[in-house]
């Protein structure tokens, strides 16, 4: 199976994020990037679908933030091809729906019979990168993905979640792409020296697009860290006092009587 | 001799010469076979230090240094039937030579030789009693993990059987000597005349001063033995001592119990002269042809060389805890793995194995990672076997098929990402000297006399990093030129490298030495144990030439020399807990004791101290673990109960980062916080030189 995996680059929470000079953007210089979790789910997805059936697996990434990176590491982990995206603007990440154009026409050169993308990242919580790909591709489209198995002739099986615990089990006709939530094993570790190994084997593949950009109708006018509402109140003082403040607290809200 | 007899119209001597032959041609092409067996295991060059290694091997074989001192019973057994075995080479090398040289040439025997003669006979009776108190504690007392294998009793049989005949072949020379043949003025005339009827025995020399073979002598004689029958027992058992020299030659490098041969050469080519320096992983890229590929030689030499007497079990805190791990049997299933994959591999067979992976399959995962890499097992075992550059080399395999726990996982990624364990941000590793008064100095900015290496504990965690702001104040008041790499530090790695991460451990040591490449400094100084090992013994490969410190004796130094001087006398009854890394690996022991000593506490040793001391169990990566299923109870705990059994102790010193944390939890989890204060030393200082919290 011919599979293509879509990896994006997302803030890293655990560095400072810091507001750039204008107030309403962030401070990309200041960023560290690393993969976004459920495109991490997807690759691994992809990795045990050829372990399981064979195939071959292209990872496509638009060339922004600390891609190369992400790249070698997935070349350790079994990636067969790696094409990287061009992109200029080092400021500013792609827009999803730009992204899903540039993606879109580097994907239909691989002729993948299935595209993987994860469901949704933390700076683009609406999921809809993998929904507008599979438009731009016209192919069918199937999100928050748990799981995917190979299937009879020319299928996958996909297993969903849906609340209340149920889970659904569905057939799926390929070509198409899936929006992953989660693989069905954890992402793998890959050991530096095999990183290493691949940052000296790995070529990666650098193709142009020539996507249309189309403008988009939404400014953003203010960025800023939340501000603290006011309500919380520190308790300081001995262990004893603060102990006794607590549960007079409690007691006022009657949480205890 | 013996030899000077007839069989089937042969000689005896050609006899003993052609038994002599065959048997050692199959001692000497078992043995090649074993050899070669070695050479499938990686190189590593242990020829260097030739004078250490020489003085090594006097101490601990010759000598025996490492059994005189370790548990009793065998702590006399051992050298004694060890020497004897040293002198009885001597005896029964005359007696081949001799033996074969008899028809034509006499050769001196060794009951012959004055003194030499003497010590070779009361060195069997010696051997004996060895034999039989050392059956007495495996068989009876049997300590935990001591093997009663089929092997090892056949061997012990084997030596008494050799001791015996000996005795009995002395006193057949006696016999022959003074009752058949005394001279009529020696006395013994009614013998003497009997020396026609008596088969000559020796004949040639004369026995020297040989208490035991004579004594034998006259006990077989008060049996109702005649002297002929003594001579002709004599001459039987001189036959029978050589059929089991032979059987032995041939048996022992088929036998489990081939340390005989082995473990000599084990303590030569031991890890000297730094402990616990991993060997570098194979970075050829090639996938070796058989498992035994992926250790070393002196690696696969352990399994020969291990004698099964379960020291290292008995010291190991993982099994003390429950653990599926066990290094004695990690050691044995090496054996097993050496000697079946290797010698089917030499008839060019495809190993037997089931299809079984020995690294994660006969070995469990659980088992290879539950060890602390605490070093009390290598620092025991009397063969030097070095079992944690074993476990950390099937780690390595594991960690490059990706075998690791989610936890763990999380760890190394972080490492990988932000340069250390805690997943947290390199901006944040100097937080807890924001509000330092006067700051901390960069030493890439400016020189300092000693650099401050931090480690990822001592920066990040709570209680740790509230110690490090402590020691940094001392250190000021010290009048200590001190900076640190505000920008750079990552992890030292010695633990990602005691997980297996070789390439993980490279990437930060480059990245660290790329940091102290652009600092000026004189010495290097950290208050954890796990980067003092591996910034003093690990980082030469990568350049790095400065002296290392660890605090303790920076500390020491000041307040020996007077650069801190106690304000007041602290109150209370202190134990310190020897960090594995500090002390066993380091042998740093005396420095802290002394710092404590200067506070006024009063200081008391718990039973497992020194070289002995207890890991907390957070060492080699396992704090980093997911918790083994079936832990009976975890080694901090253990050992925070073992200093509660010491009457009256307030204080439990510690001098790492980790204990601080591993301590405080245990303490926590016995219910004894209020009664034993879990303090770093460096706080203990601060509190003895009256600084008030600044
Ligand atoms: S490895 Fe050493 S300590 Fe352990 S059983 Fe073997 S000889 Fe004894
Ligand atoms: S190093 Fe310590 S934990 Fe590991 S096997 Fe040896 S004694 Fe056990």
């Amino acid at each position: 199976m011919n599979i293509a995996v879509v990896v994006r680059q997302v803030p890293d929470l655990v560095e400072p994020l810091e507001i750039d000079a204008s107030g309403a953007a962030l401070d990309v210089d200041e960023v560290e990037f690393l993969i976004n979790e459920t495109d991490d789910h997807a690759l691994e997805q992809a990795l045990l679908l050829k372990e399981s059936g064979g195939g071959s697996i292209t990872v496509v990434a638009i060339d922004f933030g600390q891609v190369d990176d992400v790249l070698y590491t997935a070349a350790a982990k079994g990636a067969d091809r790696i094409v990287k995206i061009p992109y200029d603007d080092d400021d500013r990440p792609p827009r999803p729906a730009e992204a899903a154009a540039m993606i879109a026409e580097a994907v239909k050169d691989i002729d993948a019979e299935l595209v993987l993308v994860g469901s949704s990242a933390h700076d683009e919580l609406e999921g809809v990168l993998a929904p507008l790909l599979a438009l731009k591709l016209e192919l069918p489209y199937l999100g928050v993905i748990r799981g995917v198995k190979p299937g009879e002739g020319g299928s996958v099986t996909a297993f969903k979640e849906f609340p209340g615990a149920a889970m659904a089990q569905m057939n799926v006709k390929l070509p198409a792409v899936l929006g992953i939530l989660a693989a069905d094993q954890p992402p793998r570790y890959v050991p530096v020296s095999r990183i290493r190994a691949a940052m000296k084997s790995t070529e990666f593949e650098e193709k142009e697009t020539a996507a249309a950009v189309p403008e988009p109708n939404v400014t953003v006018l203010r960025m800023h860290h939340p501000e603290p509402s006011g309500r919380a109140e520190m308790l300081t003082g001995s262990e004893d006092e603060v102990a006794a403040r607590l549960a007079e607290i409690l007691k006022e809200k009657g949480v205890v009587q | 001799m013996p030899t000077e007899v007839t069989i089937l119209g042969i000689s005896g001597a050609v006899w003993l010469l052609l038994l002599l032959a065959i048997c050692s041609a199959v001692f000497a092409w078992r043995m090649s076979a074993l050899l070669r067996v070695l050479a499938m295991g990686r190189r590593e060059n242990r020829l260097d230090h030739p004078v250490l290694r020489a003085w090594t091997f006097l101490k601990e074989v010759i000598c025996q240094s490492r059994m005189l001192t370790g548990e009793s019973i065998i702590n006399w057994a051992h050298p004694a039937i060890f020497w004897g075995f040293c002198f009885f080479v001597i005896a029964s090398a005359l007696m081949f030579v001799g033996g074969i040289a008899a028809p034509w040439l006499w050769i001196p025997q060794v009951e012959e030789i004055p003194v030499l003669g003497t010590l070779v006979d009361l060195f069997a009776v010696i051997v004996l009693v060895g034999l039989i108190a050392s059956s007495i504690r495996r068989y009876i007392l049997t300590p935990p993990g001591l093997q009663r294998t089929m092997d090892a009793t056949i061997v012990v049989l084997l030596i008494a059987a050799l001791m015996v005949s000996f005795l009995l072949a002395e006193a057949g020379g006696y016999a022959d000597e003074v009752w058949c043949h005394a001279p009529a003025s020696v006395g013994m005339s009614e013998n003497a005349e009997k020396s026609e009827s008596c088969p000559r025995e020796r004949g040639h020399g004369t026995q020297t001063f040989l208490p035991a073979g004579t004594a034998t002598a006259y006990v077989m004689l008060a049996a109702g033995v005649s002297p002929e029958g003594v001579v002709n027992v004599g001459v039987t058992a001189w036959w029978v001592h050589v059929a089991i020299l032979l059987t032995f030659l041939v048996y022992l490098p088929f036998s489990k119990h081939m340390h005989l041969i082995w473990a000599p050469f084990a303590v030569f080519f031991a890890e000297l002269p730094a402990k616990g320096t991993l060997p570098a992983a194979d970075d050829s890229g090639k996938e070796p042809s058989t498992q035994l590929g992926l250790f070393t030689w002196r690696m696969l030499l352990s399994g020969y060389a291990c004698a099964e007497c379960g020291r290292c079990e008995r010291v190991c805190p993982a099994v003390e805890s429950g653990s599926k791990l066990s290094p004695r049997e990690i050691l044995h299933d090496l054996k097993s793995l050496v000697l079946k994959d290797g010698i089917a591999t030499l008839k060019g067979r495809k190993p037997d194995d089931d299809g079984r992976e020995f690294i994660g399959g006969t070995v469990p995962a659980e088992a290879i990672w539950a060890c602390t890499s605490c070093y009390a097992c290598v620092d025991i075992c009397p063969v030097r076997n070095e079992h944690v550059p074993i476990i950390v080399q099937m780690r390595r395999k594991l960690v490059d098929e990706g075998k690791v726990d989610a936890k763990l996982q999380e760890t190394l990624m972080s490492l990988q990402r932000y340069g250390n364990s805690q997943g947290k941000s390199a901006r944040k590793r100097f937080d807890w000297a924001k509000d330092l008064p006067g700051g901390l100095k960069d030493a890439t900015k400016e020189p300092v006399d000693m650099l401050w290496f931090l480690g990822d504990y001592a920066a990040y965690h709570p209680s740790s990093a509230r110690v490090s702001r402590l020691v940094a104040l001392v250190f000021n008041q010290a009048g200590i030129d001190f900076g640190v790499l505000a920008k750079g530090e990552k992890s030292a790695g010695n633990d990602v490298r005691r997980i297996g991460e070789e390439g993980l451990f490279e990437m930060l040591a480059e990245q660290n030495m790329k940091a102290l490449g652009k600092a000026d400094f004189q010495r290097i100084v950290t208050t954890d144990p796990h980067t003092y090992h591996t910034l003093k013994h690990e980082y030469s490969r990568f350049g790095l030439e400065t002296p290392v410190v660890h605090y303790s004796e920076v500390l020491d130094e000041c307040l020996r020399t007077g650069k801190l001087s106690p304000k007041r006398s602290l109150e209370g009854k202190a134990v310190y807990h020897d960090p594995c890394y500090l002390g066993r690996y380091n042998g740093i022991y005396d420095p802290p004791r002394r710092v404590i000593d200067a506070t006024g506490l009063e200081r008391v040793e718990m039973p497992r101290n020194r070289e002995n001391s207890f890991c907390c169990g957070a060492g080699g990566g396992k704090i980093w673990m997911e918790e083994e299923e079936g832990i009976s109870e975890r080694p901090a705990v253990s050992r925070i109960r073992e200093a509660l059994q010491i009457d009256g102790v307030t204080h439990f010193v510690v001098s790492c980062p980790k204990d601080l944390g591993m301590f405080e939890d245990a303490v926590k989890t016995v219910g004894a916080e209020d009664r034993l204060r879990i303090i770093d030393l460096g706080e203990l200082v601060y509190e003895a030189i009256g600084m008030e919290e600044v």
